[in-house]
């Protein structure tokens, strides 16, 4: 019989309307698939194999009644374990929200959920994570790590690597992460799948557990462009529950009529700082090789300075951990979550919760937060880093406003995926992974990582394209279908 | 440079209980980060000019607040059920009122 999870999102959907093919006969195949692989890689923390079949059936039901399906009908779908699914489980993998205990079920829909079934999917279940969506490896979880389906030593990369793993194992056809600082382009390019990081604000936010609010951002993992325009025509939606969605009508264009790799006379700039000898040379070699079949294509390239980038690791770490330390001040165990019940004092109650629920990372972080926010830090660094982000936002707004560029294309990550433990004692070395996927957060632009080949370790490698605000999601659309053409997705045997 | 003391400070400000073992790790690690967050500093002349609101939010970014009306919220029981410690009515936290 056929492998269904070869079938990409919107052959599903096709062949689902056709009748040549059932929601619960695809549900079932991914759910086979799962059972048999999610041992060894681990990247779900739950399954809704119940609900997830039944929602299947329901499609097949709609479908021999002649009533009308929603367009993502039966594409089984899975969720980082920070987007709240009604009556499931959501634990930000940390033991602060009872993650191997008594996990929080959430009592609501985020936006994107919602959007989801309303349109038909098959939610299969929730994705592992670094814990409260911080770090780049997934090694942070309380459920242990997630292991890269490509080497089962290395890391998915993070945090959303549940995510990326299950598309890449083909674990799920889609899936949703969240990006704060890169948490969905670096394990993409890990995995060797797409991962988009759409324009802040383009998709609500509404229902995502927060880590840092003014960065963080909900986006899709895929193995086709067409499936990721796919997805984003469902969830990119003016929603009033998120006081930063964009209100903006005509600015959620129509985003599958952007893939036919149209990408002649696009003009795309590369940051010279790709070529620099901290970039490994099979990353570099692989972007070579990626501006050249453009260039076949007719797209025009330039080198440029982006001379701020070098200050966005250290920007990001005082505005993200400001922002995670108020965010992360709700978990004291009173309303919801694990509580120390230990504890006969209030204030002894909250450190105790806090302290023997949150790992050690969201410690270090709350603690750099809390730092650079208190009394005589503040100007010194909160309000610092304030003025360098606006700053590299400029020169970001330069490139594609006044220098007319289209989009830009650098690095994912400096490197292929590496081992467990690699990184996991020296923090700094492990924020400094981020480079490349901080800048596009901390200015609000759209962002994709592209695979693009295997290394000689036969490692899945990643090109990631920036685009302006606003309509830029269309040029790195159509990059990303062209790049496609010529160098697909790599399959993983498994 | 940060200190045990200071980190004792900035975790009681966090409502964290920190080991003496996790002070001393803690301590090396925020320092190793701030060293490396110093680069800023070579911005210092060229900020100096700069409002830190000066271009944060982008034109797409207007925020917008809904009107200030009562809406359906979630109910009582669905809320305390997610609690580790609740009464039918209410949250129970360890008494903060001492007898006189």
């Amino acid at each position: 019989m056929k492998d269904l999870t070869l079938l990409s999102a919107n052959q599903i959907v096709k062949q689902i309307k056709e009748k040549s093919l059932k929601a619960f006969d695809v549900c079932k195949a991914y759910l086979d698939r799962i059972e048999k692989l999610n041992p060894s890689i681990n990247a779900y923390t739950h399954i809704n194999k119940e609900s997830a079949l039944n929602k299947a059936s329901e499609i097949d039901q709609k479908i021999a009644n002649g009533e009308p399906v929603g367009s993502m009908a039966g594409v089984p779908v899975a969720l980082k374990d920070n987007i709240s699914h009604k009556n499931q489980p959501l634990s930000s993998a940390s033991d602060i929200l009872g993650a191997n205990d008594r996990p929080y079920h959430s009592p609501y829909n985020a936006f994107v959920v919602e959007r989801l079934l309303d349109e038909d999917a098959v939610i299969l279940g929730r994705t592992n994570m670094d814990e409260f969506a911080m770090g780049s490896s997934t090694e942070t979880s309380a459920y242990g790590v997630t292991r890269n389906p490509w080497d089962l030593e290395r890391v998915p990369g993070g945090s959303s690597g549940g995510s990326a793993a299950a598309v890449a194992a083909r674990l799920a056809c889609i899936a949703l992460g969240s990006d704060t600082g890169g948490s969905i382009r670096q394990p993409a390019s890990f995995c060797g799948v797409l991962g988009l990081k759409p324009t802040y604000g383009e998709v609500s936010r509404f229902g995502l557990a927060a880590f840092a609010s003014s960065l963080d951002q909900i986006g899709p993992f895929a193995r086709k462009t067409e499936d990721i325009a796919l997805v984003m025509e469902v969830i990119a939606k003016h929603d009033p529950q998120d006081s930063t969605s964009i209100p903006s009508d005509d600015f959620y264009g129509s985003y599958l009529d952007h893939i036919q790799g149209d990408v002649e006379n696009l003009k795309i700039a590369i940051p010279s700082f790709s070529w620099s000898d901290a970039v490994d040379k099979d990353i570099q070699n692989s972007l070579l090789q990626t501006k050249k079949s453009l260039q076949k294509r007719g797209a025009r390239f330039e080198d440029i300075d982006l001379p701020y980038n070098k200050y966005a690791v250290s920007v990001y770490y005082i505005l993200a951990t400001a922002e995670a330390s108020s965010n992360l001040a709700r978990y004291d165990g009173v309303q919801y979550g694990f509580r120390d019940n230990n504890q006969t004092d209030l204030e002894e109650m909250y450190q105790g919760t806090r302290s023997k629920g949150f790992g050690k990372e969201v410690q270090r972080r709350i603690l750099l937060g809390t730092y650079v926010l208190s009394s005589g830090y503040y100007d010194a660094y909160y309000k610092k880093a304030q003025k360098v982000q606006s700053l590299i936002k400029e020169t970001y707004h330069s490139v594609f406003f006044k220098d007319n560029f289209d989009a830009i294309m650098l690095p994912t990550s400096p490197t292929a995926a590496f081992r467990f433990g690699e990184k996991s004692q020296d923090p700094l070395q492990m924020y400094l992974s981020d480079i490349f996927t901080i800048g596009s957060n901390l200015a609000g632009l759209p962002a994709i990582s592209v695979p693009s080949g295997l290394n000689e370790n036969n490692l899945p490698l990643g090109v990631q394209i920036i685009g302006p605000p606003g309509k830029g999601l269309q040029s790195l659309l159509a990059i990303s279908s062209a790049h496609e053409s010529d160098t697909p997705v790599p399959k993983l045997e498994m | 440079m940060l200190t045990v003391k200071d980190v004792s400070y900035i975790a009681k400000l966090a409502n964290l209980k920190l080991s003496d073992d996790d002070k001393t790790l803690f301590v090396d690690q925020l320092n190793t980060v701030l060293q490396h967050i110093e680069q800023l500093n070579e911005l210092d002349e060229c900020l100096a000019e700069r409002s830190s609101s000066a271009n944060h939010k982008s034109s797409l970014q207007k925020m917008i607040l809904r009107e200030d009306v009562v809406s359906p919220s979630l109910s009582r029981e669905d809320i305390l059920k997610e609690c580790a410690h609740a009464s039918k009515e209410s949250f129970i936290v360890p008494k903060v009122v001492e007898a006189s």
